[in-house]
């Protein structure tokens, strides 16, 4: 019960609806509106990038010409004018500080009103190893900020924007950029291939365990525009590294467009896991506003024993659309998925994973929970393969869906394709709702009728919250509150 | 526009002298309902895999045109399930003389549609213009016979009745599109046994189609067993309302066909009402067997109940799609469904989407799904205390099956069905 | 009756057993105790002849027949019998179904007449009586639904039923109350006989209060680190297994 207690002191310290729905003013430096080739080579130019990353992504610009929009998923929007978007927009900096004491305090304001996550203060007043979480802050397209960046570099973990990575280790992203989502891939994938502006860089060398959490935090700051950043994480053999990945955005009452990639290689005996606390402006109750959250992530067990987990917490966004993949490629390798996606209001989720099983004694398990309040519309979708040469593989799935008021709609659209005989696959899906017994039951030991949601709902999510890191389980489970608001009643 | 798959062409250039010949040409009803059908099937074609319903069963084979195979056409086999009401389709027409309906109760009839066609009776029909499945439209422009069978209130059969659709030849342009049509009274009670069968070599496009309508109260055991030719191609759409207090018992055995669909619709209608779909599908060398049910609840308060199972052997591919889908409003509704497929070769493969699409909070609906190969655990648990291999593994699959054989009310049906899964496994 | 010598069984790629010596004659029954992960129960797998335990060298002889040879099956109806430690839940067969049609396997295997279904019955039920089973229990699935001592205790009523030569008995204690315990004891001791033999797998010195055993051998590290009479099980009780290894 703790931590339920803790979750309630949580959610009534929050007083706004939403906490993170202020915008800086920061003069930024901004690409001409809409998209065309020469945005593409205008972003490119930017980043003073060499000319085979302009190459790739003017491919990956055409590319993207040729495709359609998906439309498969269980989600509903005006259609979006790519015409109507900002692609590149930097905060205005004279020239590139080289401590944080460099940086415009405007935006170091920002960072204090994020909250939690950022730890600047102490980074400030040289309270180094109070907080061990490595941050690389992504504002609006550009990296700003890394911090712990010494320290990472004597054990030899790489930890930087992607954008400066091109620069000092062309190697690695050239090898790397695109081996596993490739800019084919989809509509989105396609279009970030060819206007990312920024993200971050990890590599984790042979043997490495990477002595801190790495975190980047992601914030859409000015109107009109596109976010479209990078994440490329490579894990050497016999390596380790804690990822987590923290999303904000400003209220708006137009909708804005997020379509990240990131990509995750994980070698023998390695191992990555990233964690994601979705919190993006999801609009207001009427459904304006709000985030058009189109990502792909992807993992690839490359070598055998790899592993791979995926944590996430989606509580944001005006539509969330994405499914983070485990391609088990090498023998006896692990993918996870642990999701929780809370939708109210007009939210709409469709979200789940894909495990594609081809290495022997691969093992996958999947827990999704998904939560539908107000008028919001979750779906869970999710793909489980077993290739014909994954002898011994096994899969197990569980996905629970939990429906608060007669409005909302809960959906299950579990794909599994088994062609190994070998090989088991279990899928489990229940639905429920909060019965008024629990709520009452709760209220008559002196819990607010929201207090009693948000513990009850705490308690359904407990498995996937529970795989969280510390500092971000107890973000994710205040969101969990906040996201409820005026859910019930 | 896009061309059409070759049998969709040569069914459009077939239309015009066939319908000349097809039950109910005098009337001008019949005939505009079978062009409407002729111009859906047009617009629509056969689906390919990029239809999000036919993802997992590829009828190119069916679609690029039927091979005709060599083989020498047989006689009618006996019956091996007994019951004094038999009602005989040979070769897609109705055959009097192998029937023998027997003496049927009062209220209950039992005729056949081309003659209901043939007099003009398109009324059966009225749901049909809307449809917008590729082979429920080429149905209706070429439907040619089946069964109706209506019961008046009240009425209770105690027996079962058994329809059989028996091919005795296949050419190259054989198909079939049966056309059945039930119609229960309030409380009636009916138990029905549906057969296909063809003798392996024969190449030919079943394609029945079932409309089935009960009233509040009524009781139907549909049952069905197709044992197709390995040659042929075997769609069936069945279509179910069950209004409050009806109960729709549906269970299909299947172990024929080289391609097989059977999808099953249930629209639930009614408070206390229940629908409850189960089968088992036996499979080896490359048949390929595709279960899709459609489990509609449409208001408050009634249940569904569904499980599956499937058994593959050598190439053989199963697909089993189910949906359920709970409306806004449709609150205190019960949904299960289970499937389940064992893998006995490495070569078999199974694809499954449990789908459940859940618009009120006040519901239980749940779905399992599992697949793979017999537990190593309990073959050696049993090896361990002297049963040899084979045994056991039969033990297990005996057990298997078990489970979902228990769903068949019907005594009979149960003892035909389990006769039947036990001859297919001796081949294992 | 069983002759085990420099036994060396591998579970993936894992050395369990380096080098068991240990020869059980007709009559006696010998206990084997030792700490978790000693590889206990991975002796008694590989005595019964599961998959996935490899034996790397070494032989077992029993009745001066290779048994490593053999299949589960096979020696289970040359007469060996292992009491599972985790009993298997089998959904869908009934528990009367398994036991005669096992029975019926090993009766067809020594060249008896298999008995029906009514003569089956009426032996099942004399068991069952004797070990305080509910008759209700033969008519549900295996294992299903079974507590751990009702698993247990179904271990012990087909055993009794099949009566083996050689009885296997993995941590049979383990989820047993007293009562329990003591009547799955008479069970093994009724059928104690100059012609049988047992080897008891326990973590506890409590089961051989019940089943007195002629020989005790410490297991650990894959080894047999010491033997010795009933008195040995009563010094490791009270020393502990770590003072052993310590010695």
């Amino acid at each position: 019960m703790a931590i339920a207690r803790e979750t309630v002191e949580q959610v009534n310290s929050v007083s706004d609806k939403y906490k993170y729905g202020f915008f800086s003013d920061i003069e930024s430096d901004t690409a001409p509106i809409g998209l065309s080739e020469d945005i593409v080579r205008f972003i490119s130019a930017k980043k003073e990038e060499p000319s085979w990353l302009l190459e790739w992504r003017l491919k990956a610009y055409r590319h993207w010409l040729t495709m359609i929009e998906p439309e498969w998923a269980n989600v509903h929007y005006p259609k979006i004018d790519f015409q109507d978007i900002y692609y590149y927009s930097a905060p205005k900096q004279k020239d590139k500080p080289k401590s944080l004491d460099e940086v415009d305090p405007e935006l170091l304001e920002v960072y204090k009103k994020l909250g939690i996550p950022l730890k600047e203060q102490e980074v400030l007043a040289g309270v180094e190893g109070a907080h061990n979480v490595a941050v690389d802050a992504v504002f609006d397209s550009v990296s700003v900020a890394t911090t712990f960046r010494e320290r990472l570099e004597k054990e030899g973990v790489i930890f930087c924007p992607i954008s400066e990575a091109v620069r000092d280790h062309p190697e690695l992203v050239q090898k790397f950029m695109g081996s596993v989502v490739p800019y084919t891939d989809n509509y989105y994938a396609a279009l970030n291939s060819a206007v990312f502006t920024d993200g971050s860089f990890c590599y984790i060398p042979k043997g490495v365990r990477c002595p801190m959490e790495l975190s980047t935090y992601f914030r859409i700051n000015a109107a009109q525009t596109g976010q479209f950043e990078r994440t490329l994480i490579i894990a050497e053999e016999e390596s380790y590294v804690s990822y987590l990945e923290g999303c904000t955005a400003p209220m708006r009452d137009e909708n804005q467009l997020h379509a990240a990639v990131v990509e995750l290689i994980i070698m023998k005996d390695a191992e990555i896991k990233y964690s994601t606390v979705q919190n993006w402006y999801p609009g207001d109750e009427n459904g304006v506003g709000g985030i058009y959250n189109f990502v792909t992530k992807r993992a690839a067990c490359r070598g055998d024993n790899a592993k791979v987990s995926w944590t996430q917490v989606e509580t944001g966004s005006a539509i969330t659309w994405k499914y983070p993949s485990c391609i088990l490629q090498g023998d006896n390798s692990v993918g996870e998925f642990y999701s929780i996606a809370i939708a109210n209001n007009m939210q709409q989720a469709d979200t789940g994973t894909k495990m594609i099983h081809l290495g022997k004694n691969t093992s996958s398990t999947i827990i999704s929970k998904g939560i539908s309040a107000g008028k919001a519309q979750n779906t869970y979708r999710g793909l489980v393969r077993m290739g014909r040469k994954a002898a011994n593989a096994r899969n197990h799935t569980v996905c629970d869906s939990l429906l608060i008021g007669d409005k909302c709609g809960a959906h299950t659209v579990p794909y599994i394709e088994n062609q190994s005989r070998t090989a088991t696959v279990e899928h489990e899906a229940t639905t429920s709702k909060v019965s008024e017994e629990q709520l009452f039951y709760c209220q008559q030991r002196g819990l607010s009728e929201e207090e009693s949601m948000a513990l009850i709902v705490n308690g359904f999510c407990k498995e996937v919250l529970q795989k969280l890191p510390m500092e971000f389980a107890v973000e994710a489970q205040k969101l969990v509150g906040i996201s409820l608001e005026g859910s019930v009643g | 526009m896009k061309n059409l798959t070759p049998l969709a062409q040569t069914y459009l250039d077939r239309f015009d002298a066939a319908r000349r010949s097809l039950p109910g040409h005098a009337s001008p009803a019949v005939t505009a309902l079978r062009e409407s059908g002729l111009a859906r099937f047009k617009a629509l074609d056969f689906p390919g895999r990029k239809v999000e319903e036919w993802r997992f069963t590829n009828l190119s084979p069916l679609t690029k045109g039927i091979e005709a195979m060599e083989a020498p056409a047989t006689s009618l086999p006996v019956a091996e399930f007994k019951t004094p009401h038999v009602m005989t389709f040979i070769n897609g027409r109705f055959s009097h003389a192998n029937s023998a309906l027997g003496e049927l109760p009062k209220g209950l009839t039992l005729t056949s549609f081309a003659s209901e066609l043939d007099a003009g009776n398109s009324t059966l029909l009225e749901s049909d213009a809307e449809d917008s499945r590729a082979v429920v439209a080429l149905n209706t422009a070429f439907m040619e016979d089946g069964f109706v069978l209506t019961a008046a209130e009240n009425t209770t059969l105690d027996t079962s009745i058994l329809i059989r659709f028996v091919s005795l030849d296949g050419t190259a342009d054989n198909a079939r599109h049966m056309r059945n049509i039930i119609r229960l009274g309030k409380n009636a009670t009916v138990t029905l046994l549906e057969e296909h069968a063809g003798a392996d070599g024969h190449a030919y496009f079943a394609n029945p189609v079932t409309d089935i309508a009960l009233e509040e109260g009524a009781r139907l055991n549909h049952y069905k067993f197709q044992a197709e030719s390995n040659t042929a191609f075997h769609l069936a759409t069945t279509d179910c309302e069950v209004p409050a207090g009806a109960h729709y018992e549906n269970f299909s055995l299947s172990t024929g066909a080289r391609l097989s669909r059977n999808e099953i619709t249930t629209r639930i209608t009614g408070d206390k009402a229940l629908s409850s779909l189960n089968g088992a599908y036996l499979i080896r060398g490359h048949q390929h067997c595709d279960t899709t049910t459609i489990t509609r609840h449409l208001v408050p308060e009634n249940e569904s109940k569904q499980v599956y199972k499937g058994i593959l052997d050598d190439d053989a591919q199963g697909v089993f799609q189910g949906k359920i889908q709970i409306v806004p409003d449709a609150q205190k509704v019960s949904g299960d469904q289970l499937s389940r497929a064992l893998l006995l070769s490495d070569r078999a493969s199974v694809a499954v989407k449990p789908e459940l699409e859940i618009h009120a909070d006040d519901v239980k609906c749940s779905h399992g799904a599992s697949s793979g190969e017999l537990d190593e655990d309990a073959l050696f648990y049993l090896q361990s205390r002297g049963i040899d291999g084979k045994t056991a593994r039969k033990m297990l699959i005996d057990a298997f099956l078990a489970d979902v054989l228990d769903e068949i009310t019907d005594e009979a049906v149960r003892s035909f069905f389990a006769a039947i899964t036990a001859r297919w496994m001796e081949e294992v | 009756m069983l002759e085990i010598k420099d036994l060396h069984a591998t579970v993936g790629d894992k050395e369990i057993l380096k080098g068991i010596n240990l020869t059980i004659k007709a009559g006696e029954i010998h206990a084997v105790m030792g700490p978790n992960g000693a590889g206990k129960s991975t002796l008694s797998y590989v005595l019964a002849g599961r998959e996935g335990y490899e034996v790397t060298s070494g032989d077992v002889l029993y009745k001066g027949e290779n048994l490593l040879d053999l299949s589960p099956d096979e020696r289970a109806c040359r007469g060996i019998f292992l009491a599972f430690q985790y009993p298997v839940e089998i959904p869908g067969v009934a528990s009367a179904t398994f036991l005669k049609t096992a029975y019926n396997a090993q009766r067809k295997f020594r060249g008896e007449s298999e008995v029906d279904a009514m003569e089956f019955l009426k032996l099942v039920r004399e068991k069952t009586k004797e070990l305080d089973i509910k008759d209700d229990m033969l008519k549900r699935a295996v294992n299903v639904g079974f507590s751990g001592g009702e698993k247990k205790r179904n271990e012990v009523l087909q055993m009794s039923l099949l009566e083996p030569d050689l009885m296997l008995l993995d941590e049979t204690d383990s989820g047993l109350d007293i009562d329990a315990l003591k009547i799955a004891a008479d069970g093994v001791n009724r059928l104690r006989s100059p012609e049988r033999a047992g080897l008891i797998i326990t973590h506890y010195q409590r089961l051989l209060d019940y089943i007195v055993p002629d020989f005790v051998h410490v297991l650990a590290d894959g080894k047999i680190v010491k033997s010795g009479d009933k008195s040995l099980a009563l010094e490791l009780e009270e020393k502990g297994y770590a003072a052993l290894s310590a010695a």
